[in-house]
């Protein structure tokens, strides 16, 4: 697991200047969020820690906060009482919306709370130990895709040993490789199509012994790869046959880490990465959930 | 063949029913109108289409109004209802300022972040006015601007700027924070341009240009 703990603040691995430059880095694009008291407070001591022996980040933060105070003082134009007579006027010409009966069942679900959303925005690269906590629990109440355990299924296991083996060092294949690799598979290799989402590269490894296609791709600012699996493992577990009868989609976590599989028309998608369970959802429906 | 009350599309209208309705919509949304404003006059070229930006968002908002599920989200859903006005009408047409090259503005930034002085940027601030914060937010790309504007200015929390604008929150944390290094970089760099005072030493040779 030492690959992730790099990308995390740990005062027990040695502190090498690459990895000091890379936390201080990931802290502070958290500034502004610490300026805003947007963080949950695990965060927040993080950074009250990193901010006593950082004076570049100090003056950074300044900067946030003199400019936020400032355009908190921006004066707000006074509509005046014409354009308020406008509105009168066309909402009076137009009939008044007939609301539908109430349901007795409200299908509204609740809003998460703002403090659990920026946690689940940030939990990859800040050294929270979420699992088990309530805040994990409420990412995946979240979630529409059912949450396992990730040993409950090998599959789960195999995909985050070769996540965490690829991750630690440089990534295997190019973009432009992609032509090879939907060649050395039977099912077709298509990267996800969103214009936040921008594929950085391809590569073909072993899964259980099976070919099988990975893509990467460059997410705000994240790496979170795609394994394309033939439906034959996809299916060879009696856990995600269940599993898929039920959901469309089932994430796992390990660590920091999370998963999300879904079943594609003759593959199987395990999308993984240093990134909330939340992301991961929120990534697939980007697609259309399929 | 008689139609079902059930499936009638234009139910008779009940006067009373219709003033409460009306009375509710007034409301929730009417004091959000100076901000709305406010929030419409940063993106358009005049007062005069702003206002027509807001009205307009106010009238789809009637329309819409039986749509609103949840009225403590009321100023979030306008504020997306009003950034669809503004995409439609106006925002396309608003002669925005040559955007400064990203390269550039981080030279800016970095200069700002070694300096000595922490006072003179916020001596800087202290002196910049309303049309000049204009200026700044025309010179960054828009994504961040908006998002900087909605919560420094029209005071939405993250998980709302995140609603309206229809990004992930983490995408928002990104935004504001690579947002104000921007804009803070963009009134740095234009500060002598804009007469807002300079380092001592400069003030001292040229003083205040015009």
């Amino acid at each position: 697991m030492s690959e992730i703990r790099l990308h995390i603040a740990d005062d027990d691995l040695p502190q090498h200047a690459e990895t000091r430059e890379a936390r201080h880095e990931l802290l502070a694009s958290f500034l502004a969020a610490y300026a805003d008291g947007e963080l949950p407070p695990e965060t927040q001591s993080q950074l009250d820690s990193h901010l006593a022996g950082c004076a570049r980040c100090r003056r950074e933060l300044n900067v946030h906060r003199t400019l936020r105070d400032r355009l908190e003082r921006e004066p707000v134009p006074a509509a005046i009482a014409a354009l308020r007579e406008r509105i009168a006027i066309g909402i009076r010409s137009i009939p008044a919306p007939v609301f539908p009966p109430k349901e007795t069942a409200s299908p509204v679900p609740k809003r998460t709370p703002s403090r659990w959303l920026v946690a689940a925005a940030i939990a990859f690269f800040v050294a929270v130990p979420l699992v088990g906590s309530r805040t994990w629990q409420r990412f995946h109440q979240a979630s529409s895709a059912i949450s396992v355990a990730p040993h409950s299924v090998q599959l789960f296991d195999t995909v985050f040993a070769d996540y965490r083996r690829v991750s630690g060092g440089d990534l295997p294949g190019r973009a432009r490789d992609l032509a090879a690799v939907r060649a050395a598979v039977p099912f077709a290799v298509t990267p996800l199509s969103n214009p936040d989402v921008r594929l950085i590269a391809a590569w073909t490894t072993t899964l259980s012994g099976t070919a099988t296609a990975v893509l990467a791709y460059r997410w705000n600012e994240r790496v979170v790869l795609q394994y394309l699996i033939p439906e034959e493992l996809l299916f060879q577990s009696s856990s995600v046959r269940t599993l898929l009868t039920q959901t469309k989609a089932v994430a796992a976590a390990e660590g920091t880490q999370n998963l999300l599989l879904w079943a594609n028309p003759e593959s199987g998608s395990v999308l993984v990465g240093d990134v909330s369970a939340r992301a991961l959802t929120e990534m697939h429906a980007s697609i259309g959930g399929r | 063949m008689a139609k079902s009350r059930s499936t009638d599309p234009s139910p008779a209208p009940d006067p009373a029913a219709a003033a409460a309705v009306e009375a509710r919509f007034n409301a929730l949304v009417l004091p959000h109108l100076d901000r709305m404003l406010g929030f419409a006059t940063r993106r358009t070229e005049s007062t005069g289409d702003a206002e027509d930006a807001v009205q307009e968002a106010c009238i789809r908002a009637w329309k819409a109004f039986a749509d609103l599920r949840d009225e403590n989200t009321a100023r979030a859903w306008l504020y997306r209802i009003l950034r669809s006005v503004l995409a439609d009408a106006h925002e396309k047409n608003t002669r925005r300022q040559a955007l400064v090259s990203i390269t550039r503005i981080d030279d800016a930034h970095e200069e700002l972040m070694t300096r000595d002085d922490d006072g003179v940027f916020s001596d800087v601030v202290a002196r910049i006015d309303g049309e000049q914060l204009r200026s700044a937010f025309a010179l960054i790309p828009k994504e961040f601007a908006v998002a900087v504007e909605l919560h420094d200015i029209d005071g939405f929390k993250y998980h709302e700027v995140a609603d309206i604008v229809g990004v992930p929150l983490g995408t928002v944390m990104s935004r504001i924070s690579r947002g104000r290094r921007l804009l803070a970089a963009t009134i740095h760099s234009n500060r002598k341009a804009w007469a807002l005072g300079a380092p001592p030493s400069l003030r001292v040779s040229k003083g205040r240009s015009s």
